[in-house]
């Protein structure tokens, strides 16, 4: 089914600014926007600066609104322009959510990834590798940066890494990744089977963990909550029971 | 009558709590209209109820089943005809064929058919004239203008872990339904008809878009799709959404930002 793609050596790469020197700004959609760029893991402290810098999105959520966890300042932004078909689908493989250590929940976190071309490893990085992979399912192949030592013992060199073309039934695929700090802050679809070409940006934030620091349906002042979803039973005590109790009692207004 | 304009009314049918919001109305007939559609919806679509017609399309009995539809009878095919357009546009994702019944047959498309009744009881009040309301079925919800004080409808998206607390919220200006497909959901052990497995790998999928009907289709086919399924949406006209992850990890796109106001 999948099978594992010879690692590739991007003459782009630039371990100094990564995010900003290999992204092709024209493939992005115009009002694509993200969050900033992760910080390292903790204990990282190699993150170089400019990083953040580099990148032409201007983060846009309302600060403090969503205050994360440590972890969760570590955003990545992944601003993904593809051109597809319905196969598409997979830009991102399962997210291995029982790794303590994966810093970029979005993509699987098996040591099968990008290899960087030297055998330095980013000091202090923790950060796992990372596979970018076109599902199997529908495309036929992976795109599978290459396996390395480095990853073995967690940590990626900073970089632009680039996937090897991957043929599916629609055509051919490739991709590319940036790392910074350890971390996989930018996937960059740099070719897709010429059909229905069209951009898409997906963004990532960290929810808050705690309830005392997620929003309240209280002060937010909601007229319904989507995803509530109520038993007749568990509606005579819900929030949307006494949400629609105030708006009944007050005439709606 | 009451100085203040407008209809509220919260009517427990479908098997969930259905709230309706009429701003610009208030005549009580409209919600004794809606009541009586979603209790007709209710007994011809239930897949709890062995003698309702979709049980017995489900057992087999296509023909007779439509032929005792009644006065519903163009309903039922409108229901079937379009799950077979939401199973083609889904990849065979969302497969109403494809899921046991809870009387043992082979049909349930409860899954369509509940925002499809609301996105019906929207159209049944548009056509008395109501301009601003909202239709709240089990937490999938049609808007309809402009909320109170004139401004955006706010629909919190509930937070995956806290039942009490909200992730994210959106400000609605109708014409435009938003659902939502969680883990947390009961009988949340949604299959996914392309391999029979437990779909599980995100916590909750959210889907704004201008059809209640396709909406909560496509926010179950989201959640079955995970974190791939975003760019297999933005490929359906008009839609938008984010995933939640497990670890708390929201993921969207950039036209469903747009709806952002917390």
């Amino acid at each position: 089914m999948s099978r594992p793609i010879d690692p590739l050596l991007d003459p782009r790469r630039n371990p100094r600014t990564p995010s900003g020197s290999a992204r092709p700004a024209a493939r992005h959609s115009g009002q694509g926007r993200a969050l900033p760029p992760p910080l390292p893991p903790s204990g990282a402290t190699a993150r170089p600066t400019g990083a953040a810098g580099a990148s032409p999105r201007v983060p846009q959520r309302p600060a403090g609104k969503r205050k994360g966890p440590a972890r969760g300042s570590k955003i990545a932004s992944l601003a993904v322009s593809i051109s597809t078909t319905l196969g598409l689908a997979a830009l991102f493989a399962q997210q291995d959510t029982t790794s303590a250590a994966a810093t970029d929940p979005l993509l699987d976190t098996t040591a099968t990834g990008v290899t960087p071309t030297s055998a330095a490893v980013t000091a202090g990085t923790t950060s796992p590798a990372t596979v970018v992979t076109l599902d199997p399912a529908s495309t036929g192949s992976t795109v599978a940066p290459t396996p390395t030592t480095a990853a073995a013992s967690g940590g990626i060199v900073d970089g632009t890494y680039l996937g090897t073309p991957s043929t599916n039934k629609w055509g051919t695929v490739q991709v590319q990744a940036v790392y910074s700090g350890g971390s996989l802050v930018d996937v960059q679809i740099l070719s897709y089977p010429d059909r229905d070409r069209k951009s898409v940006a997906i963004n990532q934030r960290s929810l808050p963990s705690m309830i005392n620091d997620a929003i309240s349906i209280q002060s937010s002042d909601v007229a319904h909550i989507s995803g509530a979803t109520y038993t007749w039973k568990s509606y005579k005590v819900s929030l949307q029971s006494a949400i629609d109790a105030a708006r009944s009692a007050s005439g709606l207004a | 009558m009451s100085v203040t304009a407008g209809l509220h009314h919260v009517e427990m049918v479908m098997g969930t709590a259905v709230s309706i919001d009429v701003l610009d109305a208030d005549d009580p007939e409209l919600i004794d209209d809606l009541v009586r559609w979603f209790h007709r919806v209710d007994a011809v679509f239930s897949p709890y109820r062995a003698d309702s017609v979709v049980s017995r399309i489900g057992l087999g009995d296509l023909a007779e089943a439509v032929a005792g539809a009644g006065d519903m009878v163009a309903e039922v095919l409108d229901v079937l005809h379009a799950c077979e357009e939401m199973k083609r546009l889904t990849d065979g994702v969302f497969d109403p064929w494809a899921v046991q019944a809870p009387t043992g047959g082979r049909f349930d498309p409860s899954g369509y058919v509940k925002g499809w009744s609301v996105e019906s009881a929207a159209a049944r009040l548009e056509a008395r004239g109501c301009r601003r309301f909202s239709i709240n079925a089990g937490g999938d919800i049609v808007v309809r203008g402009r909320g109170v004080d004139d401004g955006a409808w706010r629909v919190g998206i509930r937070h995956p872990h806290h039942s009490q607390a909200l992730a994210a919220v959106v400000g609605l200006v109708g014409p435009l339904a938003i659902a939502t497909s969680g883990s947390y959901e009961r009988g949340a052990h949604v299959v996914d008809p392309r391999d029979g497995l437990t779909a599980n790998s995100i916590a909750s999928a959210t889907v704004i878009g201008p059809s209640l009907a396709e909406a909560d289709a496509f926010a179950t086919t989201l959640y079955v799709m995970g974190l791939d399924g975003l760019a297999w949406l933005s490929l359906q006209e008009g839609y938008t959404g984010c995933v939640i992850t497990h670890d708390l990890q929201m993921l969207s796109t950039d036209a469903f930002d747009a709806h952002l106001v917390a």
